[in-house]
């Protein structure tokens, strides 16, 4: 009840300082400067969602929630490769809530043409076997630990360094490597049964 | 597959990343465990970052900067009432304070004696305190709405 009653007076004072906040915020970054750098990370980080939570539809919400976020917080980066990792970390911290909250991060659904048997890939003719990749690594990811997952395809899909996977992360980059070859290993057995 | 680190592995990942390796490096990477293992896990997800990047669903630049500001108004609204709100909760609390320091006694007399007076059960008595007090509260909520 209380909920729908309309405060005229208290919303006019609540718009300005609305205002003001958004004012406040366009400073740090500009509607020009946030498409630009949304061109750029959209479909990586999209990409990135996608097989770090084995589900589209979560990485849609993942990702309007983390450039929100990020947009929000109004931080100030020292170059582009800083700033994108802030969104993605951002966006891995938003992974990892979601998967505490709902605690099904270990059984992430397979993809329904993953669960489809294929034939050996080097046999197929190319957009086949490019289906087949996707098939393999989605199959594969799924087989992994979140952790895994992340560092995997961020220093082996995103080219991201090992101080920039631990900053992503929150991990100390003297582990990256060492967590990283584990990890690797995993997947390459995985993909090599898979494939053969 | 034994996984020890190879010299080469930044050199196969460039190239990986630029989609050519050369032959001497693809000879290499028969003969070298780590180097394999590597192209295998890189080149598969390089191959799929590029398919799923291309069909990725995502919104336009303007939808996804519109969308922003609305829930950022909206949120920044909702800081500033909630704000409002508890600077007019405080206000009536003091307001409160200065009446039943200044004129507390009086009034309880003046209650006791109207109880007295009226002789009802605790229970009506109750009611009608509370009424007292979410009276001006409703006026409040009333004047406000208009």
């Amino acid at each position: 009840m209380i909920g729908k009653m309309n405060f005229p007076l208290v919303l006019q004072d609540a718009t300005t300082y609305a205002k003001r906040e958004l004012d406040t915020a366009l400073i740090v970054m500009s509607e020009e400067e946030f498409r630009a750098f949304y061109e750029r990370t959209s479909r990586p980080l999209w990409a990135y969602l996608s097989r770090i939570t084995g589900n589209t539809h979560e990485a849609d919400d993942v990702l309007q929630e983390a450039y929100y976020r990020f947009y929000r917080a109004g931080a100030k980066h020292a170059d582009e490769a800083h700033r994108r990792n802030s969104l993605f970390q951002i966006a891995t911290n938003i992974v990892r809530d979601a998967a505490r909250r709902a605690k099904h991060h270990e059984d992430v659904p397979l993809a329904n043409e993953a669960e489809a048997g294929v034939e050996p890939v080097s046999e197929m003719p190319v957009p086949e076997r490019e289906a087949a990749v996707k098939i393999d690594v989605t199959r594969g990811m799924a087989k992994l630990e979140p952790m895994q997952r992340e560092m995997l395809w961020l220093a082996y899909a995103q080219g991201a360094s090992h101080e920039e996977i631990a900053e992503i992360m929150g991990l100390r980059a003297v582990s990256i490597r060492t967590m990283l070859l584990r990890a690797r290993r995993k997947l390459a057995g995985i993909l090599t049964e898979v494939r053969h | 597959m034994n996984a020890e680190r190879c010299q080469r592995e930044e050199e196969l990942l460039d190239a990986l990343g630029r989609g050519y390796v050369g032959p001497e490096l693809d000879a290499h990477t028969l003969s070298c465990d780590p180097c394999g293992e590597l192209r295998l896990v890189a080149g598969a997800l390089l191959d799929d970052k590029a398919h799923t990047m291309a069909e990725a669903p995502v919104p336009t630049a303007g939808t996804m900067w519109w969308r922003m500001r609305m829930r950022h108004r909206r949120e920044a609204e909702a800081t500033a009432r909630r704000s409002l709100v508890i600077g007019q909760a405080v206000t009536l609390v003091i307001a409160i304070a200065l009446v039943v320091t200044f004129f507390g006694e009086e009034t309880a007399v003046a209650v006791r004696h109207l109880v007295a007076m009226l002789r009802v059960n605790s229970l009506l008595l109750y009611a009608i305190l509370t009424s007292v007090l979410l009276a001006p509260i409703a006026g409040w909520v009333a004047i406000r709405q208009k």
